[in-house]
């Protein structure tokens, strides 16, 4: 009776873990570009404006395009069918949702993350945050 | 060796009572073939992508299962069975009896069901190698989940109905890697583009097998 239980519970968290770990890069969590383009499918990427290399945006045909740098530091070429966000140039951080067709990543969503307004002045914004609601930092922006 | 007989006596006095009666294959096959049929109608001539057919499908049996699989644990409580069984058999005999005994009801579910699938939405299958191990391997997960849930719920006055809700929650995981890697295999993928979500299948399958036989000894015996 000992013996199965230990047994069983060693199977079913070693199963476990196979199952969490799999799934997990399954569903969710953010990819470089290259997993990007390897999957096919719709994915998240996180990275920063590659702010050596020019955008674009074709007021014709509401394109914006730019290059990205994902965590891997490899540079991508992303194209968004809408004007550029506002505070894209003071973004510390991108999460593009799309998928790569043809070579370029066409983001569907861009989630543009700035810094705080708040970031230098840490007391006073807990005395504010108690009266009214404090501002989010992260925001996103179609 | 005796473990063995006894687990293998109570699969064939199931298969017996299923033949005579055809309940749990009636109810399973009719409602996969009604659903695809519907399916068929209601999508009508127009192509559909390779992820819609897979999730299609995984529907299908996920929820065949879900209504068909319950009953035999309801007619061990129904018939009054069950106590005559507690008394000569262990708990994990009848485990394994039924598990033996459900795994073959979803292995002829999702053959016909897979079967009259791709006859209907006139599809092709990329890779078949793949197509089948992907069901194979989700077939094993359901029939572990359902199997435990089934025995659980037997037990609850009236719990019919309550099956399918306890039991989609826990098929998520296994309705999201089936259909990643079907679509995958209508497509015409190598078994290594499917790798992630074949090993989900192999751990949920296995996951769920090891706390069934964890867990029935305590469903089972008051």
């Amino acid at each position: 009776m000992k013996w199965k239980t230990i047994l069983g519970l060693a199977a079913m968290f070693g199963f476990g873990a196979v199952l969490f770990v799999n799934f997990g890069s399954q569903v969710g969590g953010y990819m470089n570009f290259e997993q990007a383009a390897r999957t096919g499918a719709s994915a998240h990427v996180v990275g920063n404006w590659a702010d050596g290399r020019p955008t674009h945006y074709s007021r014709a045909q509401n394109v914006f395009t730019f290059y990205m740098r994902d965590e891997s530091g490899a540079v991508h070429k992303v194209r968004y069918n809408n004007p550029k966000p506002a505070n894209f140039e003071e973004a510390e951080q991108l999460v593009v949702q799309g998928r790569t067709q043809d070579g370029v990543f066409v983001a569907d969503n861009i989630l543009v993350k700035c810094p705080s307004k708040y970031n230098e002045t840490k007391g006073l914004q807990q005395q504010a945050s108690r009266s009214s609601n404090p501002q989010p930092s992260a925001s996103a922006r179609q | 060796m005796d473990w063995l007989a006894g687990a293998w006596a109570i699969f064939r006095k199931d298969l017996r009572i299923e033949l005579r009666s055809r309940y749990a294959a009636n109810t399973l096959l009719l409602f996969a073939l009604g659903a695809l049929l519907l399916i068929a109608f209601a999508i009508g001539p127009q192509p559909v992508s390779a992820r819609v057919r897979a999730a299609l499908l995984w529907i299908v049996l996920l929820f065949a299962a879900s209504i068909g699989l319950g009953r035999s644990f309801v007619a061990e409580y129904e018939g009054k069975t069950a106590l005559l069984l507690r008394l000569h058999t262990r708990a994990s005999m009848v485990f394994a009896g039924k598990l033996l005994f459900n795994l073959g009801l979803v292995g002829l579910l999702t053959v016909v069901a897979t079967g009259v699938f791709l006859l209907l939405l006139g599809s092709s299958v990329g890779s078949p190698g793949l197509f089948v191990g992907t069901l194979a391997l989700g077939a094993v997960g359901l029939t572990g989940v359902t199997t435990l849930l089934s025995a659980l719920v037997a037990r609850a006055s009236g719990g019919g109905p309550l099956l399918p809700v306890l039991l989609l929650p826990l098929l998520v995981p296994l309705l999201v890697s089936g259909v990643g890697a079907t679509r995958k295999a209508l497509i015409g993928q190598r078994w290594m583009a499917a790798q992630d979500e074949l090993l989900t299948l192999v751990g949920f399958a296995g996951a769920t097998l090891s706390a069934a036989v964890l867990l029935f000894d305590y469903v089972w015996d008051e």
